[in-house]
């Protein structure tokens, strides 16, 4: 098995909509983190997406479209989905196989558009929407009518704030606390400072959550270079390896039939994992990326990751411990609600953030000495989960 | 039928399983909502499917959610836009001893509602081909 390293990562900004057709703006991300990790494109073996679009039409073979407009030859070519955790499963595809000599250099490349769905069109619109609900909360379910799942992180919301006797608005700081690090990121979608009162007086969607508490859908790309440690380019900076790998998926698919909604088995476990194969605790963690989707999910993600006790999240935000001067910085992007959602990209963007701190690369909005970084994502409400520990070596 | 329905039954057609079939026939024809449980060794499954997901039997029973269930409310939002069941009307998580937490649509409303309260299941009709179930207080 060979040690990993991020070679090269690539970006553009998370917008409501791509400005380029999705074959240029994968091309764009592509030649910047191949370019950034001092490679050609004759060197990369191995191309690895997620889909084209996480609903809406198929795109039957966009690998393999993509390959060919890249023009890029490969001993490993696949496409990987799983809702939002897809891009760090991605990831692992990449990471397996060039830890197992099957690939030197593996392209990871994530994106997302946002759905466009035919409103002009009734019948085409309710058609997509009906089976778009049935495919994702199964035949039993779908009769419920959910649209998005909103109402089922509603209900872990409400929950949160009955078991812990946390308030509305000391959740809502959350929000308040990512927009101001999102007002420091070029690549966010929403970078206008807010108050909690703006929180608290946002549009309802499915209360207690509002507005400004809701991860948008939005659109998107990264990519970034999987290289064997010791192959990549001699450089100042520091060398990006990939120390800590854990997945979890429970069982369940959005309601744990048997379980919480205010504590994540799989969040726990492949927290865990994670840490304890790159030999550190939550506290060792300098800089994280997770995947808060909303207000509460946000603050109990630090809980079960380890970063504050369970019921704490607020409290630990308040007190400014999750941003610069504090223990840690979680989300510098500004986190889902903030940064733009392009749920197919998401977690390789927060790879891309975390890889441009560890460098020191961060200008701006530097965490300073951040040497040790964690990634999270999942899917269903934090059913499954991808913890990735980065760590920055030499330079 | 409205187009909403038309899609409805063919989106069922196409994801359902044999248990999610029989499921909305027993809820459609028999009027009783139900779970499947494992006659081996007597895990409760729901959404109900026809092996046992602790020990992958298939000797499976149906086993009626009813009035003596002692359901409670365990959470309970509404949706400003969803497919159905859109503001003011509510979309809870129900407890039920022996089978777990489910998804269900509640009569009342939000400011009405209280976590803990105890609750009874009853079949609505969606159309004259579909029925669901939802769960009332008490």
């Amino acid at each position: 098995m060979h040690e990993l390293a991020i070679s090269g990562v690539g970006s553009i900004p998370v917008r409501r909509d791509l400005e380029a057709p999705l074959l240029d703006a994968c091309v764009q991300v592509a030649r910047e983190a191949i370019t950034d990790a001092g490679l050609g494109l004759a060197e990369v073996d191995g191309l690895f997406v997620t889909p084209a679009r996480m609903s809406g039409d198929p795109w039957l073979m966009f690998v393999a479209n993509l390959a060919e407009y890249l023009g890029v030859k490969t001993k490993g070519l696949q496409c990987v989905e799983n809702g939002g955790a897809s891009a760090l499963l991605t990831l692992r595809a990449a990471m397996d196989a060039v830890a197992m000599g099957r690939c030197r250099h593996a392209l990871v490349i994530a994106s997302d558009t946002r759905p466009m769905l035919d409103t002009n069109h009734f019948e085409s619109f309710v058609r997509n929407v009906v089976f778009t609900a049935t495919s994702l909360y199964g035949p039993v379910y779908a009769i419920a009518g959910l649209g998005t799942p909103i109402p089922i992180y509603a209900m872990s919301h409400q929950r949160y704030m009955h078991e812990y006797g946390v308030s509305e608005a000391e959740i809502a700081m959350s929000s308040v606390r990512l927009r101001e690090h999102a007002a420091m990121h070029p690549e966010a979608q929403f970078r206008d400072i807010i108050t909690v009162d703006d929180v608290l007086t946002s549009k309802k969607l499915s209360p207690p959550i509002r507005l400004l508490q809701a991860a948008s859908i939005s659109a998107g790309a990264c990519a970034v270079v999987v290289s064997r440690a010791d192959e990549t380019t001699a450089d100042k900076r520091p060398r990006v390896e990939l120390t800590g790998y854990g997945e979890h998926h429970h069982e369940s698919h959005f309601v744990p039939r048997q379980g919480s909604i205010t504590t994540f088995e799989s969040v726990k476990v492949a927290g865990q994992e994670a840490l304890a194969q790159a030999g550190r605790t939550p506290q060792d963690i300098d800089v994280a990326e997770v995947y808060g989707v909303f207000g509460a999910t946000e603050l109990i993600l630090y809980e079960d990751l380890g970063f504050c006790e369970k019921g704490h999240g607020a409290q630990f935000l308040a007190d400014g411990r999750s941003t610069w001067g504090g223990d840690i910085v979680i989300n510098p992007t500004g986190g889902r609600m903030s940064f733009g959602h392009p749920a197919g990209a998401t977690p390789l963007y927060e790879v891309v953030e975390v890889v441009r701190q560890l460098r020191g690369d961060a200008p701006g909005k530097q965490v300073d000495g951040a040497s040790v970084g964690l990634v999270h994502a999942e899917h269903g409400m934090m059913n499954g989960s991808v913890v990735c520990v980065l760590e920055a070596r030499g330079g | 039928m409205n187009p909403m329905e038309v899609f409805t039954g063919q989106a069922l057609e196409q994801f359902g399983s044999l248990a999610s079939k029989e499921f909305h026939r027993r809820l459609h024809e028999d009027r009783k909502l139900c779970a499947t449980q494992c006659q081996d060794c007597s895990e409760t499954a729901f959404p109900p499917r026809l092996h046992c997901p602790a020990c992958m039997s298939d000797s499976i029973s149906w086993v009626e959610i009813s009035a003596a269930s002692q359901a409670t409310l365990y959470a309970f939002t509404t949706q400003s836009r969803g497919l159905r069941f859109t503001a003011p009307e509510v979309i809870g998580v129900v407890e039920i001893p022996d089978v777990g937490l489910i998804i269900s649509p509640v009569a009342g409303t939000m400011a009405d509602l209280q976590i803990g309260q105890a609750l009874s299941p009853e079949v609505i009709d969606i159309h004259e081909g579909l029925s669901f179930y939802r769960f009332v207080p008490a």
